[in-house]
């Protein structure tokens, strides 16, 4: 039998977003994976340095549509360690409440869009359908259904009202209920159980080989979430539970985020009570004068760890923003994991490591790049 | 298929470099909560089939080497509906050394749907008035 060459993408259907993967297969197996990115770079680091401070704020948010509070959250935090300044409890709440709402939605989205490539059409409508709770309560909190513009450095810009918080709680509440029948229902699914168990498996040395983080790391058995183990904001006091599996295929990948969105609905409960039960109103603290200082900033959105640097000068112009995104860390695993694994379950391997191709184009590789773009211009 | 009314609009959608925004906005029209099947439009995964060319981003160098033989066969045949501040102007990455856009640089654009990300209501406006100038083409063209 001869090898076959199958290229996928960049656009393509099943793929969220635009990213290029050459396959080599026989007899209807993979036996060479890999993979081109770099159509989403926008230079955003060389940007960062054209802009202020605060106006970085926006641009950090506009990295990623998915993530953009875990961006805008770790970059906050970036700053406000190398300035020295501590946010307000109430500020820490509402950035807890934000950060949690939309781990729901980000996992909600790859979850439907693995069912998609799985070819579970009706699931992938169901989990659709429910994500609008959570979209709709960000439209209704924020004023915005994508980038929320709630964190500025030392604190937030708004504050949240009793009766629309108790109002979207009730909702979660519906959304919660649907996730538990989902979970029931497609654990001990045939159809689903034989595309998913024991496809493009992790195992815990692999895991730590390739350095793969968040919930594809948890899933592989490893037990690290930076909001148990290294807590920021409010986490220290909210009581929730590190979910891991031990078998680190397709399946555990799916359960895994499936059970953490119940984990979100419990954490956003208690960070509401205790956001209306504080009594320090202030929203943000102030701060004057900004001098040589660098400061990191460690977040886990909801891929996995996301790490911000800022060196800042006398000026409010930073130095260097460098960024570290969770997909940077959990692609190169794929060239592994998609060998000798069925042709028509690849797309499924893909969309199970949750890659954010907006999020992971941090580079770009040119070569001979400069007289190439003048041919093509001319 | 010629009465404009009960015809299909097919839609392709070109992602041309942003951050997600737009493009998950867009795929959230097909949901029974926005129905944008209830006005004939539906997405296609031909270009040549399409009706209506629609673009996000600020189209990076990497991301138009893909899609030009998909613009150069749009000209003049096809609506072109830019959605998102990236493809109208720029929006924030104004200024990057890998934007070749904005979209109306490339390719003369027919709408223009502003917004960071626009609201999914706000596409399905831009998306009817791209469905109503085809109407009034095919029209003219019968006339």
């Amino acid at each position: 039998m001869t090898e076959e060459k199958i290229v996928i993408g960049p656009f393509y259907p099943a793929l969220e977003e635009p990213i290029q993967f050459h396959l080599t297969v026989k007899n209807g197996k993979i036996v060479d994976a890999s993979f081109k990115i770099g159509f989403h770079h926008r230079g955003i680091e060389k940007l960062a340095l054209k802009r202020n401070i605060w106006e970085n704020i926006l641009l950090v948010e506009r990295i990623c549509g998915i993530c953009s509070n875990a961006h805008t959250l770790c970059y906050c935090r970036a700053v406000e360690k190398a300035l020295n300044i501590e946010v307000p409890p109430k500020a820490k709440h509402i950035r807890v409440i934000v950060s949690e709402l939309e781990r729901i939605h980000s996992h909600m989205l790859i979850l439907g869009a693995l069912m998609h490539s799985l070819n579970f059409h009706s699931l992938f409508n169901d989990i659709m359908i429910n994500r609008e709770i959570v979209m709709e309560a960000f439209e209704l909190l924020c004023g915005n259904r994508v980038h929320y513009g709630i964190n500025t450095i030392g604190g937030v810009r708004r504050n949240f009202p009793e009766k629309l918080l108790r109002n979207i709680l009730e909702n979660l509440r519906k959304l919660e209920s649907f996730i538990q029948t989902t979970i029931t229902n497609i654990e001990n699914k045939k159809e689903f159980c034989e595309k998913t168990e024991n496809v493009g498996v992790i195992s815990k040395s692999l895991a730590k080989k390739f350095d793969v983080v968040g919930p594809v790391a948890r899933a592989s058995g490893i037990s690290f979430d930076l909001r148990k183990y290294h807590p920021y904001e409010s986490y220290a006091d909210i009581d929730f539970d590190v979910i891991t599996r031990a078998d680190g295929d397709v399946k555990a990948r799916t359960l895994i985020r499936f059970e953490e969105i119940i984990q979100s609905i419990k954490i956003i409960n208690q960070a509401t009570d205790k956001l209306l039960s504080e009594k320090n109103v202030s929203l943000y603290s102030e701060f004057h004068g900004i001098s040589p200082c660098e400061g990191i900033g460690r977040v886990e959105a909801p891929r996995g760890e996301l790490f911000y640097y800022v060196s800042l000068t006398n000026t409010s112009i930073p130095k260097r923003v460098k960024m570290r995104t969770p997909t940077f860390a959990n692609i190169p695993v794929l060239s592994e994991i998609l060998l000798n694994e069925k042709v028509e379950l690849a797309l499924g391997i893909i969309n199970s490591i949750d890659p954010c191709i907006a999020c992971l184009d941090r580079s770009l590789i040119i070569k001979n790049g400069r007289k190439k773009n003048e041919k093509s211009r001319n | 298929m010629k009465n404009p009314e009960t015809r299909k609009i097919f839609i392709y959608h070109i992602l041309g470099g942003s951050c997600n925004g737009c493009d998950i906005e867009v795929k959230v029209l097909s949901l029974p909560k926005f129905n944008m099947a209830k006005y004939g439009f539906e997405f296609t995964y031909d270009p040549e089939k399409a009706d209506i060319l629609l673009i996000t981003g600020i189209l990076t160098q990497k991301c138009l080497d893909q899609v030009s033989d998909v613009l150069k066969q749009a000209l003049n045949k096809q609506i072109v509906v830019a959605v998102g501040d990236c493809a109208v102007t720029g929006g924030i990455f104004f200024g990057s050394y890998t934007m070749k856009g904005p979209v109306n640089k490339v390719i003369p654009v027919d709408v223009y749907v502003s917004g960071c990300p626009p609201n999914p209501r706000l596409i399905l406006q831009g998306l009817l008035k791209a469905s109503n100038m085809i109407k009034n083409r095919e029209e003219k063209r019968d006339s």
